[in-house]
C-alpha cells in the first residue's frame, strides 16, 4: 500500500505541472507599438493622433521630406547633380527614369498612405461622439483630414498625371481622356479579402475630387485659422498644420493649375487679406526663410531634432556638410544679380568631395543638418502674390494692372531685376507678361519643388543641365515623360492599373 | 472551428482511456505468455559483464542476443547481464547505440566478459526521434544522423555549418565570411515563401529560437552551442519524423542532444587545444580592382571612344578631377588580412550508478579575413543525471554561453568596407599628408577609417536549461515531465565616428544600442506505454500535452553629441522599444506497432493552437502514418550478399508557422509615428482573418540495406512533398494604404532523392591495421511552384506556376558587337535578335539558383595511430548572380567617379578594336549607349557548380605506452583544414562560389579557408 501512496503523490505532483501546462493564457497576446485598427479613431484623442499621423507621413523622405522638393527642381532647370554623387535621384538628372524607379514607387506609396489614412478619419470621425467642449477640435480634425487629402491628390495629379491643360484645345475638353489618380474614398480595407483594386479616374475627375475636398475642408475648419489642440487654440501649430488659410493657399494653387483664374484670385485674396502673413524683409530674407514658422509661411512641414529625415532629408542632399550632391545651375544663378535678396540661397564654392566641381553654385536653401530646426515650406505668401498676379493677367482687362502690381510688389521686395512687362493687349504680349511672372517664380521658389510643374503646366521647353552641367539635354514642355511612371509593382499588383503613356 | 477543437479533445480523451484499458489487458496477456513458453527445448544460462573498450566503464542497455535465437536481454546499469539460451547456441551478439556490434563465442562457458568498441558509423541501433529515442529497425521515417567526427574539433563557429555535405537532403550554405553568422539551411528544398523556410531546432527537448538574435548584427543563436558538447544530431525529414512537431515541423527538424554523464570508475578529463589561421579564398586574378595605371589606360581609351570627348584633352580632365597618378592604393591589402583562430576546450565526465555528470567549458576566438571582423565565444555546460529509485529519476542540464561578434555593415551600403574595396579608385589616398584620414571622397566612407574606428558589436548571452523527471509506474507505463527554458540577451553597440560615412560636422559621433531579451519556455508532459502482447505483437505509444511561449522584449535607443569618452549621448535620437509574444498549446499522440519484428506501423497525431492566428483559425491537426518491412527477416528471403534490407514509407501532414508575424492576422495602426514631438497613429497592416498554417504533405519511400556483413551500407530515400496554403506576401496596390498583404496564396512541390553509401573498403585484419572507409552522399531536389495567386518577379527571380522558387529572370546578355564594342542584349524570347539598347532587352528565365544535386565523398583512412579524414563537397547545376556586377562593370560610364573602379576581368577582356570577340564592351567615358552597358543581365550570371576540399584532417594518436608513462589516458595531435582547395566550373566567376540559398553574391565578407593544428588529451 505504501508504494501506491508514493506513486500517487508523484502522480499528483506531475498533475500540477500538467495544469500549469493547461493554462491557455499563452494564446492571448497583444501587440506593442501598434493598436488594433478597430481601436483607432474611436474618440477625440485617437482621432487627434490619427491626424498627427497624417502629418508624420508628409514628412517622409519620399514626400515633403525630400523627393517632393528635389525631383521637380532636378528635372527642371534649377538643379543638377554633381559628378561626385551618392547615386540618389540620378535617373532624374539623366532623364532615364524607368518603370521600376524606386523614388516613383516610394512617392506613390506614401501619397496613397496619406489618402487612406485621411479617408478613415473622414469616414469614422463623423460618427465619433464627443463632448461639446471637444466638438470644435473634432470639426477641425475632420477639416484637416479633407485638406491633407486634397493636397495628396493634388500631388498625385502633379507627379503622376498629365497637367490639367495638357490637351491642345483651348477649352481642354479632352482632359477626360487622360488617366488621373486612382480615387478611393473608403476607409482602410478591413481584411485582405477586401482589398481595393480600382482603376484610374481621369484628370478631370481627379481635380473635381480635389476641389470637393477643399470645399469640405473649408466648411469644417475654423475660419479664424486657429488650430485647436486639447480644446484650445495652439499657436505653435498655426503654421505646421493645414489651417483655413493653408487650404485657401492650396485652393489658389490648384485653381491656377486648372487655369481657373477667378478662383485663383479669390482664394489668394483670402490669404493675402488676412494680414496674418507678411513677406520676408529684404535684407534678412535668407535668415528668415531658414527660421521655423517664419513670417511668410502659411504651411510648412515640421522638422526638429527628434523628428527629421536625417541623411535622407532635403537639407542633407543640399548641404556640402551632408551629401551635397545637388548643385544650382548657372542658368538659374545668372537670372539674379548679387543685389537680389535671394542670391543668398546659393553660394559660389567648391563641391566638398574629391574630384568634384569647383566654383559652382552650391545650394543652401535648406541646409540645417545639425539640429534640423528648419521646416519645409509648402505654402508661403510670396507664392500667393505670384499666383494672383498670373491669374489677374490671364483674366486681363481691368484685372491686368492689379496683376502687374502684385508682380511689382515681389520684384521690389526682393530687389529683383525682372523687368515689369507692359499691360498685355495681345496674346503675344500676354505671353511675354506671363514669362516675366514665371521668371520671378523661378527665382522666388527655386529649390522648393515647383519648377517642373511651372514648366509643364505652361508647356515651356527647357534645357536640362545633367551631370553637374557637363551634359545638356533638351526637354520638351509637353513631353509625356514630364511625369513619373506608375510604379511597376503597382501595375503588377493591380490588373486594372494603367501605365502612363511615356513608359 | 470550436466544434472541431472539442471534437479533437474528445478524441484525445478516448484514446487515453483506450490506452489505459489496453494496459490492463496487456499485463494479463504477457504473463500468460511467459508460462506458455517454458516447455520448449533444453536451455543454458550465460552471464557476464559488458564494458566500454575505450575506458572500461560498464555499459548499460546493451542488447544481448543468442546468435540465431530470438531471445534477448539487456545489460543492467553495472554492465552485467544474464541470458537464458537454447543449448545449441554457441555465440552471443552484443549490440548497443554508438558501439560496434560484437559477437562473442560462448561454447561451454557460463560467464563471459565483453568489451564494446565505439563506432562512428550512423547505422546505430537507436535513433533519436521526436520526444525520445526509437529502435532504428522499427523506425519508418527518414532521418539522417551526423557523424560526430565532423562536428567535434571543427573550427566552424556553429554545428549547422557542419551539416553541409554530412546529411543527405540538407542544403547548408553560408555565403558570408563573417565568423558566427547564421548559415541558411533548407531541408528537402524550399517549402515556404513568406514564412521561415529553414528547419526547427530542438535541443534537449526544447524547440529553440534560431538564427540572428541581435537585431541585424548577425549573431547566430545556434553558434552558442559548443559543437564538442553535442552527443548526437539527427535531421528529421519526412512526415513520420516531423509530424510530432506539428505546426513547426514542415521544413524539417534538427534534433540535438548534448552529452550526458556516464557512470565510470574513473572521472575522465579531456583537454583540447586548437590554433590556426584563416586565409581569404577569393580568386585574386579575377576580382581584383584596377591599379591606377590600369585604370588610367582604360579611361583614356574610353575618352577616345566617346565622340563628344575625343576632341577635348584627357590630361586636362585628369587635372581637373585632381587625380594624383602617383598614388596606387592596394585596397585589398588595406581591408583584408590573415585572421587568427584559437580554441580551448575542457570537459569532464564521470559519476556513479546513481549520479553522473558531464561538465565542459570552452573559449574560442575566430578572426575573420576582413580586418576588425571577429567572433569570441565562451561556453559552459553542466548536465546531471540522478536516479532516485528504480522508478524515479531526473536529469538536469544548464548551458551558458557568451558570444561577442564584431562586424561591419554589409551589402550595398557605402559604409561596407568590402564594397569600397571593390569600387574605390586606386588613385585615392587613404591618408592626408598629416596622417589624418582622407574623407573628401565617397561621402567620407574611408573604409580603413571605418574599420579602425567604427564599432558594430553584438554581445549575446545564452542560458539554456532543462529539468526532466521520469517516473516508471511499471515495465509498461511511465510518465515524464520536461521543463525547458531558452533565454537569450543581446546587447548591441553601434558607434559611428563623426569623421566617416554620414559625417555630420556638429553631430560629434553617433551611438546606437539595442538590448533585447528573448525568453522561450516550454512545459511538456508525456505518458508512455509499451508492451509486447505475445510473441508477435509489440506496441510503443506515448501521449503528451505541451505549452510553450516566446516573448521578445527590446529597447533600441540612439543618440548623437557624444561625451568625450563616447559613453553617453547628449542628444537622444530615438528610443524604440517593444514587446512581441506568441504562445502554443498542443496535444499529441504517437504509436509504433511491430509485428513479428519485421512489420512496423507507426502513426502520430498532434493538435496545435497558436496565438499567431485569429481565434477562429487557432487550431489545426497534423498527423502521419508510416510503415516498414524488414525483408531480410522473412524466411523466403536469403540473398547471399544482402545482410539486411528494410523498406519503409510514410505520409502525413505537417505545418509551418515559423517566422510568421505574431500579430499577422490583425488590422493594425502603428503608434510610433510622430510629428513635431506629438505622437500619432497610422494604418500599418491589413488584417487577414483567414490566415492559417502552411500545410505540408510529405510522402517518403526509403530503403535501408546492408551488404557483405555490413561492410557496405546503403540508405536510399525518395520523397515528394507538397506544401499548400503557402504564405506569400504580395504587394498591395498603394491605394490600400499598406505596401504588402499576406495570406495563404500558393502551393509548391519539392521532389528528390537521396543516397548515402557507407563502405568499409579495407577492413583491418588486426585491430590497428589499415582501414579505409568511404562515405558518399548524393541529394537532389526539384522545386516547382504549383499554384500562385499572382505572377510576381522580385530581385531578379520570377515566381510563376511551373518554375522553381529561385528561377532567375534576367535580361539575356548577348555579348559585344564585334564591330563597335557595344554591349548587346537579346530582344526576343528565341534569342535570335539583338539590340544595343538596354530598354529593348527582355528578361527571360535563366535557370535556378538551387543546385541540381549536391553531396559529399568522405574517405577515412586509419593505420595504427594515424588517421586521415578527407571530405570533398560538391554542388552542381545552379546559377549564381553577382548583384555587385553592374557596380564593378561600369565600362567607363562612371567617368572619374571615386567609386568607378572595375575589376581586372573587365579590363583584360575589354573590346579594343573592330573584330574583337569578347564579352566585355569597349570603355566609353560617361557611356553613350542608350541604357548603360553594365546594367543587370546574364553578363553577371555564373554557373555556380563547384567541388571543394571542404574538410581534411590528419591526426596521430600517440602510442599507449608513451601516454601511460605520462599518466594520461590518450593523446592525439592533428592538423585540419577547411575549404583548402576549390574547383569552380565557371572560369569567369570572380568570387568564391559559396552563396546563400538565394544564389546571390553581394559584397559580403569573403569566405575563408582555415588551417589549424590541435591536440586532444584525455587524463
Amino acid at each position: 500500500m505504501k508504494r501506491i501512496t508514493i506513486s500517487s503523490a508523484i502522480q499528483v505532483s506531475f498533475f500540477v505541472f500538467f495544469c500549469i501546462a493547461c493554462n491557455k493564457n499563452v494564446l492571448n497576446t497583444t501587440p506593442s507599438n501598434a493598436i488594433n485598427a478597430s481601436d483607432a479613431i474611436k474618440d477625440i484623442s485617437t482621432t487627434r493622433a490619427a491626424v498627427v499621423g497624417l502629418y508624420s507621413l508628409m514628412t517622409n523622405t519620399d514626400y515633403y521630406g525630400c523627393s517632393a522638393v528635389i525631383i521637380p527642381e532636378l528635372v527642371g532647370d534649377n538643379e543638377t547633380q554633381s559628378v561626385q554623387n551618392n547615386g540618389d535621384y540620378t535617373s532624374y538628372d539623366r532623364n532615364s527614369v524607368a518603370r521600376g524607379d524606386s523614388y516613383a514607387q516610394g512617392t506613390w506609396q506614401i501619397l496613397y498612405s496619406v489618402v487612406i489614412n485621411a479617408n478613415t478619419i473622414i469616414n469614422k470621425a463623423k460618427y465619433v461622439s464627443v463632448s461639446a467642449a471637444d466638438s470644435i477640435e473634432m470639426r477641425q480634425l475632420i477639416g484637416e483630414a479633407y485638406a491633407v487629402r486634397a493636397l495628396a491628390y493634388f500631388d498625385i495629379a502633379r507627379f503622376f498625371c498629365f497637367p490639367y491643360n495638357y490637351s491642345t484645345d483651348s477649352a481642354h475638353t479632352t482632359i477626360g481622356s487622360f488617366p488621373g489618380a486612382v480615387i478611393v474614398d473608403s476607409s482602410y480595407p478591413s481584411d485582405n479579402s477586401k482589398l481595393y483594386f480600382p482603376k484610374r479616374s481621369t484628370v478631370a475627375q481627379t481635380y473635381t475630387h480635389i476641389v470637393n475636398d477643399i470645399d469640405s475642408s473649408l466648411l469644417y475648419l475654423p475660419s479664424s485659422g486657429d488650430v485647436y489642440n486639447n480644446r484650445h487654440p495652439d499657436a505653435s501649430l498655426f503654421k505646421i498644420r493645414l489651417n483655413y488659410f493653408g487650404v485657401n493657399a492650396l485652393a489658389a494653387r490648384v485653381s491656377l493649375y486648372m487655369n481657373d483664374y477667378p478662383n485663383a484670385v479669390r482664394y489668394a485674396n483670402v490669404v493675402i487679406a488676412t494680414n496674418k502673413y507678411q513677406l520676408y524683409h529684404t535684407n534678412t530674407l535668407v535668415d528668415e526663410f531658414h527660421q521655423q514658422a517664419g513670417i511668410e509661411s502659411i504651411f510648412e512641414v515640421a522638422n526638429n531634432q527628434f523628428n527629421n529625415q536625417g541623411t535622407n532629408s532635403v537639407a542633407y542632399a543640399y548641404s556640402q556638410d551632408g551629401y551635397g550632391e545637388f548643385l544650382g545651375t548657372w542658368d538659374l544663378y545668372n537670372t539674379m544679380t548679387t543685389q537680389d535678396a535671394r542670391i543668398g540661397f546659393m553660394t559660389i564654392g567648391d563641391r566638398n568631395s574629391f574630384g568634384g566641381e569647383t566654383n559652382v553654385p552650391l545650394i543652401n536653401k535648406y541646409n540645417n543638418i545639425t539640429s534640423y530646426l528648419e521646416n519645409i515650406k509648402v505654402f508661403r505668401l510670396a507664392e500667393m502674390y505670384l499666383i494672383r498676379s498670373e491669374a489677374e493677367l490671364n483674366i486681363g482687362g481691368a484685372s491686368a494692372q492689379a496683376g502687374l502690381d502684385d508682380l511689382q510688389n515681389i520684384i521690389t521686395s526682393r530687389n529683383s531685376t525682372t523687368v515689369l512687362p507692359a499691360i498685355p493687349t495681345t496674346a503675344t504680349t500676354l505671353k511675354t507678361a506671363i514669362k516675366a511672372i514665371l521668371l520671378e517664380r523661378r527665382k522666388e521658389l527655386a529649390f522648393e519643388g515647383h519648377r517642373l510643374f511651372d514648366l509643364s503646366r505652361t508647356k515651356t521647353n527647357w534645357t536640362k543641365y545633367s551631370r553637374g552641367g557637363t551634359v545638356k539635354l533638351n526637354r520638351v514642355g509637353t513631353s509625356t515623360r514630364n511625369i513619373m511612371p506608375i510604379p511597376l509593382s503597382e501595375i503588377r499588383s493591380n490588373p486594372l492599373m494603367e501605365q502612363n503613356p511615356g513608359y | 472551428m470550436n466544434i472541431n477543437k472539442h471534437a479533437f479533445s474528445l478524441f484525445f480523451l478516448l484514446l487515453q482511456i483506450s490506452l489505459l484499458v489496453t494496459v490492463n489487458d496487456a499485463t494479463c496477456q504477457s504473463s500468460s505468455n511467459k508460462t506458455g513458453q517454458k516447455a520448449i527445448s533444453p536451455k543454458k544460462t550465460i552471464s557476464g559483464k559488458v564494458i566500454n573498450a575505450a575506458n572500461g566503464a560498464p555499459l548499460e542497455g546493451v542488447s544481448v542476443h543468442g546468435k540465431r535465437g530470438k531471445v534477448k536481454t539487456i545489460t543492467k546499469a553495472d554492465g552485467t547481464f544474464s541470458i537464458e539460451v537454447a543449448d545449441e547456441v554457441t555465440s552471443l551478439e552484443f549490440t548497443s547505440v554508438g558501439f560496434e556490434t560484437t559477437t562473442v563465442s560462448v561454447n561451454n562457458q557460463s560467464s563471459v566478459s565483453v568489451q564494446l568498441k565505439e563506432q562512428s558509423s550512423d547505422l546505430s541501433e537507436v535513433v533519436v526521434v521526436a520526444y525520445g529515442t526509437q529502435k532504428k529497425e522499427t523506425y519508418t521515417g527518414a532521418a539522417s544522423t551526423i557523424n560526430r567526427q565532423v562536428i567535434e574539433d571543427e573550427s566552424r563557429t556553429s554545428f549547422e555549418e557542419s551539416l553541409q555535405g554530412n546529411a543527405t537532403g540538407v542544403y547548408s550554405s553560408n555565403g558570408s565570411g563573417q565568423p558566427g553568422s547564421a548559415p541558411s539551411i533548407r531541408i528537402r528544398g524550399v517549402g515556404s515563401i513568406g514564412a521561415f523556410a529553414g528547419p526547427l531546432y530542438v535541443i534537449d527537448g526544447i524547440p529553440m529560437v534560431s538564427g540572428d538574435i541581435s537585431n541585424g548584427l548577425n549573431s547566430n543563436a545556434m553558434a552558442a552551442v559548443n559543437p564538442n558538447d553535442i552527443a548526437s544530431i539527427a535531421v528529421l525529414k519526412d512526415a513520420s519524423a516531423t509530424a510530432l512537431y506539428g505546426s513547426r515541423g514542415a521544413n524539417g527538424v534538427i534534433l540535438v542532444a548534448t552529452k550526458k554523464g556516464k557512470a565510470t570508475d574513473k572521472t575522465n578529463l579531456n583537454v583540447r587545444v586548437q590554433t590556426g589561421v584563416n586565409f581569404y579564398s577569393l580568386n585574386g586574378k579575377k576580382y581584383r580592382p584596377l591599379t591606377t595605371l590600369e585604370m588610367l589606360t582604360y579611361l583614356r581609351e574610353g575618352w577616345a571612344n566617346n565622340p563628344d570627348f575625343a576632341s577635348r584633352s584627357f590630361d586636362s580632365a585628369l587635372v581637373q578631377a585632381k587625380i594624383d597618378t602617383t598614388v596606387n592604393t592596394n585596397w585589398i591589402n588595406e581591408i583584408l588580412r590573415v585572421g587568427k583562430y584559437t580554441n580551448l576546450q575542457l570537459n569532464a565526465t564521470g559519476g556513479s550508478e546513481k549520479t553522473s555528470f558531464y561538465i565542459s567549458g570552452s573559449l574560442s576566438q575566430n578572426n575573420g579575413v576582413e580586418k576588425s571582423l571577429n567572433h569570441q565565444k565562451i561556453t559552459a555546460m553542466f548536465n546531471l543525471s540522478h536516479r532516485v529509485s528504480n522508478k524515479f529519476s531526473f536529469n538536469f542540464g544548464l548551458s551558458l554561453a557568451q558570444q561577442i561578434g564584431n562586424n561591419t555593415v554589409i551589402g550595398s551600403i557605402n559604409a561596407n568596407p568590402i564594397k569600397a574595396m571593390y569600387k574605390l579608385q586606386s588613385w585615392l589616398p587613404i591618408y592626408n599628408t598629416d596622417g589624418s584620414y582622407r574623407t573628401d571622397y565617397y561621402n567620407a566612407n574611408n573604409p580603413v577609417g571605418i574599420l579602425n574606428n567604427n564599432i558594430r558589436r553584438a554581445t549575446t548571452y545564452f542560458v539554456r536549461g532543462f529539468t526532466n523527471g521520469f517516473y516508471k509506474f511499471n515495465n509498461h507505463l511511465s510518465y515524464e515531465v520536461n521543463v525547458g527554458l531558452d533565454f537569450s540577451h543581446a546587447f548591441n553597440l553601434i558607434y559611428q565616428d563623426n569623421r566617416f560615412g554620414n559625417k555630420n560636422v556638429a553631430t560629434n559621433g553617433y551611438i546606437e544600442n539595442y538590448s533585447g531579451d528573448i525568453s522561450n519556455w516550454i512545459v511538456t508532459n508525456i505518458l508512455r506505454y509499451k508492451n509486447n502482447f505475445n510473441r508477435y505483437h509489440s506496441l510503443e505509444t506515448f501521449a503528451g500535452y505541451e505549452t510553450s511561449g516566446i516573448t521578445n522584449t527590446y529597447i533600441n535607443p540612439s543618440g548623437t553629441e557624444l561625451s568625450a569618452d563616447g559613453a553617453s549621448a547628449a542628444v537622444p535620437n530615438q528610443t524604440a522599444q517593444g514587446k512581441v509574444s506568441s504562445g502554443l498549446v498542443s496535444q499529441f499522440l504517437n504509436s509504433v506497432y511491430t509485428y513479428r519484428n519485421r512489420y512496423f506501423i507507426s502513426g502520430s497525431i498532434r493538435n496545435d493552437e497558436s496565438s499567431k492566428f485569429s481565434p477562429s483559425k487557432q487550431n489545426a491537426i497534423f498527423w502521419s502514418v508510416g510503415a516498414g518491412w524488414e525483408v531480410t527477416k522473412e524466411r523466403f528471403f536469403h540473398v547471399n550478399p544482402i545482410t539486411s534490407l528494410k523498406i519503409r514509407g510514410s505520409y502525413g501532414a505537417t505545418g509551418n508557422s515559423l517566422g510568421l508575424s505574431e500579430y499577422g492576422y490583425q488590422s493594425l495602426y502603428n503608434t510610433t509615428s510622430s510629428y513635431d514631438n506629438q505622437s500619432g497613429i497610422t494604418f500599418s497592416q491589413v488584417g487577414n482573418n483567414s490566415l492559417t498554417w502552411e500545410k505540408n504533405y510529405p510522402l517518403n519511400i526509403g530503403l535501408d540495406a546492408a551488404f557483405l556483413k555490413n561492410r557496405l551500407a546503403l540508405v536510399f530515400d525518395w520523397y515528394t512533398r507538397k506544401t499548400s496554403d503557402l504564405i506569400i506576401n504580395y504587394h498591395a496596390p498603394a491605394v490600400n494604404g499598406v505596401s504588402f498583404y499576406s495570406g495563404n496564396f500558393g502551393s509548391i512541390r519539392n521532389t528528390g532523392f537521396e543516397v548515402k553509401v557507407v563502405s568499409v573498403n579495407i577492413k583491418p585484419i588486426k585491430p590497428d591495421g589499415f582501414k579505409w572507409t568511404t562515405e558518399a552522399s548524393f541529394s537532389t531536389n526539384q522545386n516547382t511552384i504549383l499554384q500562385i495567386d499572382r505572377l510576381s518577379t522580385s530581385s531578379n527571380y520570377i515566381r510563376k506556376v511551373g518554375v522553381d522558387y529561385y528561377q532567375w529572370y534576367i535580361e539575356s546578355y548577348a555579348g559585344v558587337d564585334s564591330a563597335n564594342g557595344k554591349a548587346l542584349w537579346f530582344s526576343d524570347s528565341a534569342k535570335t535578335k539583338t539590340t544595343n539598347k538596354y530598354a529593348g532587352a527582355i528578361a527571360q528565365q535563366q535557370g535556378s539558383a538551387m543546385p541540381k544535386f549536391f553531396g559529399s565523398v568522405t574517405n577515412i583512412f586509419n593505420y595504427k595511430g594515424f588517421s586521415l579524414f578527407v571530405q570533398l563537397f560538391y554542388n552542381w547545376g545552379n546559377k549564381i548572380y553577382n548583384t555587385n556586377g553592374p557596380g564593378v562593370s561600369s565600362d567607363g560610364s562612371a567617368g572619374f567617379s571615386a567609386i568607378g573602379n572595375i575589376n581586372i576581368y573587365n579590363y583584360e577582356h575589354r573590346w579594343r578594336k573592330p573584330g574583337d570577340v569578347t564579352d566585355v564592351p569597349a570603355p566609353v567615358i560617361y557611356g553613350t549607349q542608350t541604357g548603360l552597358s553594365g546594367q543587370s543581365s546574364t553578363r553577371f550570371l555564373y554557373d555556380g557548380s563547384y567541388i571543394r576540399l571542404r574538410d581534411v584532417m590528419i591526426s596521430y594518436k600517440l602510442p599507449d605506452r608513451l601516454v601511460a608513462k605520462a599518466r594520461l589516458s590518450s593523446v592525439s595531435i592533428y592538423a585540419r583544414a577547411n575549404n583548402l582547395l576549390t574547383y569552380v566550373k565557371d572560369k569567369r566567376l570572380p568570387y568564391d562560389p559559396e552563396t546563400g540559398i538565394d544564389g546571390t553574391l553581394n559584397q559580403r565578407p569573403p569566405i575563408y579557408r582555415t588551417v589549424l593544428v590541435g591536440t586532444n588529451i584525455n587524463f
